[in-house]
C-alpha cells in the first residue's frame, strides 16, 4: 500500500515537470513558427494551469503534514473516542501548556476555535499559495535576466535618398558635322592624368547611406558585428502581434537592407515593455514598433521604462494604427502618460523623414490622416502613422496600388534610417562626452 | 438641462466662436496685406499677376497660389511687393505643410534679402510660429526672443510674447510666464491689432497675483485691461466689474483646498473691502445705480466667500436701500434654490413687483425642484392666467407641458384640445401634440388616428406628419410594412430610405433592404450619405450569410471612399471577423 503511494507520488511529480517542460517547449516552439495568438493563449492558460498544478500540490502537502501532527497529537495523549481531537480546547496544547505557531499544524491557536479548523487552515493556505503565485510571478516578469545588446552596424554614409526612383529619359546623342580637317580639337586630353583627384576616397560617404564617416554602409557610432533589429513592442490590452514577421513587417526589413546595403537580422522580433530595461544606455534598440487596434494597458512600471527608453535611451517609438480609432485614443492617451512634457505636432510633408516622398501613404484612415510627431526638445520621438502602414508591407500590400505601398516601404525605411541615424549622432556626441 | 439653457448655450457658443474667429482672422490679416501704398507703387503688369495670386490665396487653393507668387518673384524680383509675395508664397508652403521650406527658402529669405522691408518683422514673427508649429520648440523660442528684442516696438513683439507664454505654460515656466505677461500689460502699446492680446496677458497676471493674495498688484494689473473697439481705458465701474469677475475665480480655487482655505478668506475680505470702499455714497440717480451694482458685486462676492450666513442679510440691506427690486430677488431666489431652500426661494419670487414673472419663477420652482408638486405649479399658472389673460395661449400651453412633465397624459391632452380651440392658427401644431402626448402616453392607435387626421388636414406638412405615423409602426407597434408604405410617403432623404431598409432588415427581407441602400448610392442628391449606405449593404449582405458578397461590398466601400471613417470600419472589419488582408483601398496624404 505504502509502495503504490509513493509510486503515485512519483507520478504526480513527473506528471508536473512534464506539464512544465511541455508547456515552456510548446511556447518556445509557437514563437519559433510565428504563430503569436497561440502563443498568448498558451502563456494565459499555461499560467493557470500552473496555479493549479502548484494549489494541488500545496493542498497535499499541508494535508500530509497536518494529517502527521494528528497522528503526533494522538500519540501523546490520550484520545478519549468521543470527542475528536480537534474539537477539544485547542487554543493551547493541553500536554505543552503553551500556544502553537506552526501554520502546517491544524491545531494552531490562529486557526480559531474547535470547529472549521480545517476549513481555515485551507484558506490561510489558499491565501497564502496565492499571494506567493502571483509574487513569484511579478518578479519573473519583472526580473531583467541578463543585459542585452543592440547594436547598429558599423560604417558611414550620407542620410541621402534611400530608395532610387527610376524614370526613363529619351537621350538625344549629338551629332557634329564638321570637316575632319576643321581646327576642332577632338583628341582632348586626360583631365584625371592632367590633376589627380582622389575623387572615390572624397566622395565615398556620399554614395552610401548611412551616418558619419566609417567602412562600408552603415553608423558611425554602431558597432562591427551591429545589426538593424525591427524590434515591436508587447503590450497588454490589445493585438499587438498584428502582420507580424514573415509576410509581414519582414518585408520592410528585406528592403531596408535592398536599399540601404545595411546588414539586417535574419526576422523581426518583438520584446515586452519590461524586457527594454535590458537594454543599457548606448546600446539599446534606436527604435520599437508598436501596432494594433484594440486597447493599450501598461502599468506604472511599463510607462517609467518606456519614459527612460525615449529620455534617456534617445529610442524612438514607431506606431501604426492598425485598425480603429479607439487605438489612435489609447496612443495618445499613452503617449501623454509617458512623455507628459513632449509636444504633438502634424509631421510636416517635407521633413527630412519624408524624404523621397511626395505623399503620406494611408491604407485606411484609421486615426485621421495626417501623420503625428511627438517632438521631445526638438527631437522626434515617436511617429505615428494613422492609416496602416504595415499592412502595406505584407506580401499582399493590402490589395492597394503599387504607388501607396511602395510608399509605405519608403517611408518606414525612412523611420528606421532617421531612428538609427539619429541614435548614432547622439551615442558619438555621448562618448565624445565621456573621453 | 432645460432647452432654454441649452439654447443659451448654443447661442454663447456661436457669438464666442464668432468672436474668436474674428480675432483670429484680424490677427493673420494685420501681416498679409499689402497696404494701398504700395500697391500704388506696382506697375499694371506687376499688379495684374499679384492680384491672380491673391485671388487664389484668397480661395485657399495653396497649390496654385504658391506657383502664381513663385511666378511673380521670377518676373518681378525686384518689385515692390517682391518681399511680400515670397512672404505669401511661405505662408502657402505652411499651408501645404511644407513648414520647413517655408522657413528656409521662404521667411529666412525675406529676412536676409529685404532686411529693411515692412515683411521683414512678419517674416521673423512666422518663422518662429512654424518652427513652434513642427516641433522645433528649441529654435522656435530663440526666434521669438530675435523678434522681440529686434523688432520690440512692432506688432510682431506682442505676438512673439504671447506664443512665448504659450510655451511657458506647457513647460510650467513661471518666471517666464510673469516677466511677459508684465511686459504685455505695463510696457506695451496697446493698439486695435494687438489689444486682445495686452488684455488676455493682464487679465491673467491679475488672475496671478489673486491667487497669491497680493490684491493691490491684482487690481493694478486688472485696470489697464482696455474696453471696446478703440481700446479705451477702463472706467471706474469697468474696472471694478473686471476686478471682482478676476478675483471670484481666485477665491473659489483657494477656498476648493482646506491647505489655502485661510488665504482664499482674506482674498474675500479684501475684495469686499475694495468694494465697499469704491462704493458711491451720492444721492444723484448716477450714484444710486452705481452704488447699486457695487451692492451687487458684494453679494456676489459673499457667496463665492461662502460666507452663508451673510448672504441673505447683503440681499436685504440692499432691499432696505433701494426698495423693492426684481433683480434682487432674483439673485436672492437663485442663491436660495442653489442651496436648496426651494420654500424661501419661493418666498422671494413672490415679493416681485412683476406679479406675473415671479409667479412663473415659482411655477418653474415647482417643476424642476426636487419636491416636484403638481398642484401648486398648476395653481401658480392658474393665478397667472387670472393676472396675464393677454398671453392665455402660452400659459395654457405650459400647464399641457407641466401635465406633460408630471406624467399626467390625458390632462395634457385636455388643455392642448382648448388650446386647439384658443389658437385657431397652430391648430396643426396642437393637434400635433395631443398625437405626440398619446404616443408618450402608450397609446399608439389614438395617436396613429390623430396624425392620420392631420395627413388630412394639413397638406403641407403631410410628409410630416406621416413619418410620425411611419416612426410609431417601426419603433413601437412593430407593423413594419405599414411602417414602410407610411415612410414611402414622406418626401426623399437619406433618413427615410434608412428606415425603410431597417424595416426590411428586421423583416429579414434583406435584398429589398439593399435595393434601399442602393437607392442612396444613387440619388445625385444623396451622396454624402452614400459611403455609410455602402457600408450598410456589406453589413446587410453579411447578416444574410452572404459571405462573398460581404466581402466584395466591404471592398467596395475601402476602394471607393479610401479617406472616409467608413473605410477604416472596413478595413478593420475584413482583417477581424474574414482575416482578409487584401482590402483594397488607399490613399494619399499630400
Amino acid at each position: 500500500m505504502k509502495q503504490k503511494t509513493v509510486q503515485t507520488v512519483l507520478i504526480a511529480v513527473g506528471a508536473s515537470v512534464a506539464y512544465v517542460v511541455l508547456w515552456q517547449a510548446a511556447l518556445l516552439l509557437t514563437g519559433l513558427f510565428g504563430w503569436y495568438s497561440l502563443r498568448a493563449l498558451l502563456a494565459l492558460y499555461g499560467t493557470i494551469g500552473l496555479f493549479v498544478v502548484g494549489l494541488g500540490w500545496v493542498v497535499w502537502v499541508v494535508e500530509l503534514i497536518g494529517q502527521q501532527f494528528e497522528r503526533l497529537r494522538h500519540q501523546r495523549r490520550e484520545y478519549d473516542g468521543a470527542v475528536p481531537v480537534l474539537h477539544k480546547p485547542l487554543r493551547r496544547d493541553a500536554d505543552q501548556q503553551q500556544w502553537i505557531w506552526n501554520p502546517l499544524d491544524p491545531g494552531a491557536w490562529f486557526y480559531g476555535g474547535r470547529r472549521h479548523k480545517r476549513l481555515f487552515q485551507s484558506i490561510f493556505a489558499l491565501s497564502w499559495y496565492s499571494l506567493a503565485f502571483f509574487m513569484a510571478l511579478f518578479l519573473l516578469t519583472q526580473i531583467q535576466g541578463c543585459k542585452e545588446y543592440y547594436d547598429s552596424p558599423a560604417g558611414g554614409g550620407k542620410p541621402k535618398q534611400v530608395v532610387q526612383k527610376l524614370k526613363v529619359k529619351k537621350i538625344i546623342r549629338k551629332k557634329f558635322l564638321v570637316n575632319p580637317f576643321s581646327p576642332f580639337l577632338f583628341d582632348a586630353p586626360d583631365i584625371e592624368k592632367m590633376v589627380k583627384f582622389n575623387f572615390r576616397d572624397m566622395t565615398k560617404h556620399s554614395y552610401q547611406v548611412g551616418q558619419g564617416e566609417g567602412e562600408g554602409a552603415g553608423f558611425a557610432g554602431g558597432r562591427k558585428g551591429g545589426k538593424v533589429r525591427f524590434i515591436r513592442l508587447e503590450y497588454s490590452g490589445g493585438d499587438w502581434d498584428q502582420n507580424f514577421g514573415i509576410g509581414g513587417d519582414n518585408n520592410l526589413l528585406d528592403r531596408y537592407a535592398k536599399f540601404t546595403g545595411h546588414k539586417v537580422a535574419e526576422k523581426t522580433e518583438s520584446r515586452t515593455v519590461a524586457q527594454l530595461k535590458r537594454f543599457p544606455i548606448g546600446r539599446s534598440p534606436a527604435l520599437v514598433y508598436m501596432t494594433g487596434q484594440k486597447s493599450i494597458s501598461l502599468s506604472k512600471s511599463e510607462i517609467k521604462i518606456l519614459r527612460e527608453y525615449l529620455n534617456e535611451k534617445h529610442g524612438m517609438i514607431f506606431c501604426s494604427n492598425g485598425g480603429s480609432p479607439h487605438f489612435h485614443n489609447q496612443f495618445d492617451s499613452m503617449m501623454n502618460n509617458v512623455v507628459p512634457n513632449a509636444v504633438r505636432r502634424p509631421i510636416q510633408l517635407d521633413d527630412p523623414i519624408h524624404r523621397g516622398l511626395d505623399f503620406i501613404p494611408i491604407v485606411a484612415p484609421h486615426g485621421g490622416k495626417q501623420a503625428l510627431g511627438w517632438y521631445l526638445d526638438g527631437r522626434l520621438i515617436c511617429y505615428y502613422h494613422p492609416g496602416d502602414i504595415g499592412d502595406a508591407w505584407c506580401d499582399d500590400h493590402a490589395g492597394v496600388k503599387s504607388e501607396i505601398f511602395e510608399a509605405s516601404y519608403q517611408l518606414g525605411i525612412n523611420v528606421i534610417f532617421h531612428a538609427h541615424a539619429e541614435y548614432s549622432k547622439w551615442n558619438l556626441a555621448r562618448k565624445k562626452r565621456k573621453k | 438641462m432645460e432647452l432654454a439653457t441649452l439654447r443659451r448655450l448654443v447661442v454663447f457658443t456661436l457669438i464666442a466662436s464668432a468672436v474668436f474667429l474674428s480675432q483670429f482672422r484680424r490677427c493673420s490679416a494685420q501681416f498679409d496685406k499689402l497696404p494701398n501704398e504700395r500697391w500704388a507703387k506696382l506697375r499694371e503688369v506687376e499688379r495684374y499677376q499679384l492680384n491672380i495670386a491673391e485671388k487664389y490665396y484668397k480661395a485657399n487653393n495653396w497649390k496654385v497660389a504658391v506657383s502664381e507668387y513663385d511666378k511673380y518673384l521670377k518676373l518681378y524680383e525686384d518689385s515692390e511687393a517682391a518681399p511680400y509675395a515670397l512672404l505669401k508664397w511661405s505662408r502657402c508652403q505652411v499651408k501645404l505643410r511644407k513648414g520647413h521650406t517655408a522657413i528656409k527658402e521662404g521667411y529666412q529669405s525675406v529676412i536676409d534679402y529685404w532686411p529693411d522691408s515692412p515683411e521683414a518683422p512678419a517674416a521673423a514673427y512666422y518663422m518662429a510660429k512654424t518652427s513652434n508649429d513642427i516641433g522645433q520648440i528649441r529654435s522656435s523660442k530663440k526666434f521669438y526672443k530675435q523678434v522681440i528684442d529686434k523688432y520690440g516696438k512692432h506688432l510682431v513683439a506682442s505676438h512673439a510674447m504671447s506664443d512665448l507664454i504659450a510655451l511657458a505654460v506647457v513647460e510650467k515656466d513661471e518666471k517666464t510666464q510673469l516677466d511677459l505677461r508684465k511686459k504685455l500689460t505695463f510696457d506695451v502699446h496697446r493698439s486695435q491689432h494687438n489689444g486682445s492680446i495686452c488684455n488676455t496677458a493682464a487679465a491673467e497676471l491679475a488672475t496671478y497675483y489673486f491667487n497669491r493674495v497680493a490684491f493691490e498688484d491684482g487690481v493694478k494689473a486688472r485696470a489697464t485691461v482696455t474696453y471696446g473697439r478703440e481700446f479705451s481705458a477702463a472706467t471706474g465701474q469697468q474696472r471694478i466689474d473686471g476686478t471682482v469677475a478676476s478675483v471670484k475665480a481666485s477665491i473659489n480655487k483657494l477656498l476648493a483646498n482646506t491647505k489655502t482655505k485661510a488665504q482664499g478668506d482674506r482674498l474675500a475680505g479684501l475684495a469686499i473691502a475694495y468694494v465697499r470702499k469704491q462704493t458711491p455714497t451720492g444721492t444723484t440717480e448716477e450714484d444710486k445705480i452705481l452704488a447699486r451694482l457695487h451692492w451687487l458685486h458684494v453679494a456676489d462676492l459673499t457667496i463665492t466667500a461662502r460666507q452663508k450666513d451673510k448672504v441673505p442679510g447683503v440681499y436685504e440691506q440692499m432691499l432696505k436701500i433701494f426698495g423693492s427690486d426684481d433683480e434682487v430677488l432674483t439673485r436672492l431666489a437663485a442663491w436660495y434654490i442653489t442651496e436648496k431652500r426651494y420654500d424661501e426661494a419661493r418666498a422671494a419670487y413672490r415679493r416681485f413687483t412683476d406679479k406675473v414673472k415671479g409667479l412663473e419663477y415659482v411655477a418653474i420652482t415647482y417643476r424642476i425642484s426636487h419636491q416636484k408638486k403638481l398642484a401648486s405649479a398648476i395653481d401658480a399658472y392658474n393665478q397667472i392666467l387670472g393676472l396675464d389673460p393677454d398671453r392665455k395661449v402660452h400659459w395654457k400651453q405650459q400647464v399641457a407641458l407641466t401635465y406633460n412633465e408630471f406624467g399626467n397624459y390625458l390632462q395634457a391632452i385636455g388643455v392642448y384640445a382648448e388650446l386647439q380651440n384658443l389658437d385657431i392658427e397652430n391648430r396643426h401644431k396642437w393637434k400635433g401634440n395631443i398625437a405626440s402626448t398619446y404616443s408618450v402616453a402608450k397609446k399608439y392607435n389614438e395617436a396613429i388616428a390623430v396624425y392620420k387626421q392631420l395627413i388630412q388636414e394639413d397638406i403641407g406638412g403631410a410628409s410630416n406628419w406621416s413619418y410620425q405615423v411611419a416612426w410609431i409602426h417601426h419603433h413601437r407597434t412593430g407593423k413594419l410594412t405599414d411602417a414602410i408604405s407610411y415612410y414611402r410617403q414622406c418626401i426623399n432623404t437619406a433618413n427615410k430610405y434608412n428606415q425603410i431598409a431597417d424595416c426590411y432588415l428586421r423583416l429579414k427581407q434583406y435584398p429589398r433592404a439593399i435595393q434601399q441602400y442602393k437607392t442612396i448610392i444613387g440619388d445625385k442628391t444623396l451622396t454624402a450619405s452614400a459611403p455609410q449606405a455602402q457600408l450598410n449593404i456589406a453589413w446587410t449582405q453579411e447578416k444574410a450569410g452572404k459571405k462573398e458578397s460581404a466581402i466584395k461590398a466591404f471592398q467596395t466601400v475601402c476602394k471607393n471612399y479610401p479617406k472616409l471613417k467608413q473605410a477604416s470600419q472596413a478595413h478593420a472589419h475584413l482583417q477581424s471577423k474574414y482575416k482578409i488582408n487584401v482590402t483594397l483601398g488607399g490613399s494619399k496624404d499630400e
